[in-house]
């Protein structure tokens, strides 16, 4: 997988990559409920056509306007294929169609949520905007969707059925799922730490341009990235997968990891941290909270850390080298107990 | 020359048979399994046929081997059921043995679940049993089919409405043919739900009778239930185990027909270009197709679209087709896996199977499905259309090993 | 009819959102899909659930619904046969 970051763009709770040091805010629902909540775009008119644009849930917004973006960003018209990620998909849509057919009692239902309650909505939103017949595909829930999208768009490339791939992720967050969420334990509302966590219900989309031909103005190059389906064997998985791509742990520089929190002493990822002494500790979730496709939002900062050469302070929680920042690993526990590696390069 | 792509195994479970076995006997008999539902908590239980397993919740869990007490969404039971039988099928022991991987889809997942939870939830947030929405994600279904084949490898879920199943057979043939996996289990499932047959009739595109693909008084699908999965396994893990082949995977395309979110285009651009890679990937003349297991849903728009791109998709000759949805109903995202299943049936016992319910030649197009079974057919290639909303078209070709 | 048809007006740019355009805009007797305000078979869909919710008339099929949900007026005019009914 040698794959060229032509664009990037995201939408997410903290903004651009020159606002990461404003650490965003923390939202709370009226019972109290914390969440991290996107910046979104002023004047979405000026990306999305107003026409299309009036039926568009909020999930659509976002990830249409970051898609765009990063067309743009990428100075691309027209890409080969278009492949997205998405854990809940429009599940505004989909709550307020679930709602409605119950409160209604299944009469006089508006279609529209329905339709775009379909997982591939903005995919193919996104296609019918550009007018692109190429690929289209769309990867959905626990597990590694955004992934799969990223692998599927490698595959795509080096079987030369394409050569710019469109590739991203979204996941709203909305009031219901929120509550639903907590009430699930999956967040607890106590363990901010100076109102800093990565453990809280996040959302956001991220969208690539990755293409197999180098230019300048290149991001970063993504070399390799693979899933890990266990967590026994997690240490020996991540050395096998530096192995393959003929580099030594101690030559990482730095290792983005999707811890929720920055002591990560008895932490998910404390066995990871012990094989990489050298390498810089960096997070991001306390940026863009917890989402099913949160690695999207850790690949689009390490891209724009390759590309400046500049690691924001507050992503750092432990700095173990001065050298040149030539790469970096993400290592990221996903929902569904499987584990997200991207090995990154200048 | 690309790596050959084999099938191996095939399960499948539907309104026409709980296992291969049965669904073929229904086939050879005609029998069709839409009709009035008897688990459905509908109002239009009584006026919207649907393509029903026959079986509760309870009875699924029997049938899947695993504990009644564990609260499983119907998608999860029903994908359960058909991996296994695909497993068992391909005579896998030990599915940890060679890379192995599962690609399953579905459209709506654990909705049925869902459904139970909302209505305590809307009137109260603090009700509504959390085991119940806790299977909501797509991806449920495929981490518990993939726990409940003991599979250690790696699991993905895509969801490209009505096309989803195709896409995973496709995804699986790639990941084979790229060398990520030797062996992948890919297909789909969805069970039905009050979401799903709501919404189709929101769109008023339900039929009330029987749906009647590619005939001119057809007015609107049936929606199915069930799942359908096959084993795909490269050459060399075919040569190591010495198994017996069913078919062979030899064309894929997916294309989009950047139309509309929900209607084809007229010209059936999308489903054209889709049938013409299919072609292309596995260089295969379209005069050497002997049956299309066509999309045919039976909504005035799918059945013109997708005959117009056949006529032009084969100058005119147009093999014997039929939409086996007449018998199944749409069962939206597992349709692609159902229908594979059904090509490679048709194949193994040279049969192209009857379009169900066909009377009238449509005004605008010169061809018509096949309306009787016709055995003995030397089927050497089947090509297997899937197309979804947003214009997410794939077609599959099976053929003959 | 005509305060009827003002007051369907009003009640379509509320019901799809159609921020930039007043009742003004709209000519009763304009197509209302495609060439005149551009609306799609969604827009159709949601004017269908529109008409029944606020006047309590069931359009059947599609077909039916091509030709009530032609323009404003026909719309109306649909409306207004039903009351006399």
């Amino acid at each position: 997988m040698e794959l060229y970051i032509k664009g990037i763009n995201t939408i997410s709770p903290v903004g651009s990559f020159d606002n990461i040091d404003n650490l965003p805010e923390i939202k709370a629902t009226e019972e109290g409920l914390k969440y991290y909540s996107c910046i979104e775009p002023l004047a979405y008119k000026e990306i999305i056509n107003p026409v299309l644009i009036r039926r568009m849930s909020r999930a659509m917004k976002i990830g249409i306007a970051s898609a765009l973006f990063c067309l743009k960003d990428a100075k691309l018209e027209m890409p080969d294929a278009i492949i997205t990620g998405t854990g809940l998909g429009c599940v505004e849509d989909s709550d307020k169609f679930l709602v409605s057919l119950i409160e209604n009692e299944e009469k006089m239902l508006n279609p529209t949520p329905f339709i775009q309650s379909t997982h591939n909505t903005i995919s193919s939103q996104i296609a019918l905007m550009l007018k692109c017949h190429g690929y289209n595909s769309t990867y959905a829930g626990r597990g590694a969707c955004f992934e799969t999208g990223i692998l599927d768009a490698s595959m795509l490339i080096s079987d030369g059925e394409a050569s710019n791939v469109l590739v991203g992720a979204y996941d709203e967050l909305i009031q219901n799922q929120i509550k639903i969420l907590y009430r699930l334990g999956q967040f607890r509302n106590n363990n901010t730490i100076k109102n800093i966590s990565g453990n809280l219900p996040g959302e956001g989309a991220a969208f690539f341009v990755l293409s197999d031909k180098q230019s300048d103005t290149d991001y970063a190059k993504l070399v390799g990235m693979d899933i890990i389906s266990s967590d026994n064997f997690l240490t020996e998985n991540i050395c096998d997968f530096l192995n393959k791509y003929s580099i030594e742990l101690k030559n990482i520089n730095s290792i983005l990891l999707g811890s929720e929190n920055f002591i990560l002493e008895n932490s998910k990822y404390s066995d990871v941290i012990n094989i990489f002494p050298y390498s810089n500790l960096l997070w991001f979730k306390h940026l863009c909270g917890e989402y099913m496709t949160d690695s999207s939002f850790a690949l689009w900062l390490a891209s724009n850390i390759l590309k400046t050469q500049n690691i924001p302070e507050k992503v750092i929680i432990k700095k173990n080298n001065t050298s040149a920042l030539d790469n970096i690993l993400i290592v990221n526990k996903i929902s569904g107990n499987q584990t997200a590696l991207f090995l990154l390069k200048k | 020359m690309s790596k050959r792509i084999f099938i191996t195994g095939i399960g499948i479970v539907s309104s026409i048979g709980n296992n291969e076995k049965e669904v073929l006997e229904s086939l050879k008999s005609g029998r069709s399994g839409i009709g009035i539902s008897k688990t459905l908590q509908s109002i239009y239980r009584d006026e919207i046929p649907v393509g029903e397993v026959g079986l509760s919740n309870n009875e699924l869990s029997q049938l899947a081997g695993i504990s009644v007490n564990i609260s499983n969404s119907r998608t999860a039971l029903l994908g359960i059921i058909a991996a296994k039988e695909a497993v068992n099928n391909a005579g896998i022991s030990n599915i940890n043995e060679f890379k192995t991987g599962l690609i399953s889809s579905t459209s709506v997942g654990g909705m049925d679940k869902s459904e139970i939870f909302y209505k305590e939830f809307t009137k109260n947030k603090t009700k509504g049993r959390l085991r119940d929405i806790a299977t909501h994600d797509c991806g449920e279904s495929s981490q518990n089919i993939a726990k409940n084949i003991n599979l250690n490898g790696f699991y993905t879920t895509i969801s490209t409405a009505c096309s989803s199943a195709a896409n995973a057979i496709m995804l699986g043939a790639r990941l084979i043919r790229n060398g990520y996996a030797d062996r992948i289990i890919a297909g789909g499932s969805d069970a039905l739900s009050l979401f799903t047959i709501n919404g189709f009739n929101s769109l008023m595109i339900l039929d009330r009778n029987f749906c009647r693909p590619f005939d001119e008084t057809r007015s609107g699908l049936n929606i199915g239930e069930g799942a359908g999965y096959v084993v795909l396994e490269s050459e060399d893990c075919v040569n190591k185990t010495g198994k017996t082949v069913l078919a062979e995977l030899t064309g894929y395309g997916n294309a989009c027909d950047a139309f509309h979110q929900t209607a084809s285009s007229p010209e059936g651009d999308g489903a054209y270009l889709a049938i013409s890679k299919a072609f292309k990937s596995g260089n295969i003349k379209p005069e050497m197709i002997d049956y299309i297991n066509v999309h045919g849903t039976g909504t005035p728009n799918n059945d013109l679209s997708e005959g117009t791109a056949l006529l032009k998709a084969f100058g005119g000759k147009v093999p014997y087709f039929s939409s086996t949805k007449s018998a199944t109903g749409h069962t939206l995202g597992a349709s692609g896996g159902i229908e594979a299943v059904l090509s490679i049936l048709a194949i193994r016992n040279k049969m192209v199977i009857p379009s169900l319910n066909f009377k009238e030649q449509m005004k605008e197009l010169t061809i018509c499905p096949v309306k009787q079974k016709i055995d003995n057919v030397e089927i050497n290639h089947v090509l297997s259309n899937s197309f979804g909303f947003g214009g997410n078209n794939t077609s599959l070709i099976f053929s003959k090993v | 009819m005509d305060e009827l048809i003002e007051k369907l007006k009003i009640e379509i740019i509320e019901a799809l959102s159609l921020e930039e355009i007043t009742p003004a805009d709209i000519d009763a007797d304009a197509p209302l899909f495609l060439d005149g305000l551009g609306l799609d078979s969604i827009d159709a869909l949601e004017l269908i659930v529109l008409i029944e919710k606020k006047y309590g008339y069931k359009i059947q099929t599609a077909e039916e619904g091509k030709t009530v949900l032609y323009s404003v007026k026909s719309m109306a005019e649909f409306i207004t046969n039903r009351q006399k009914l």
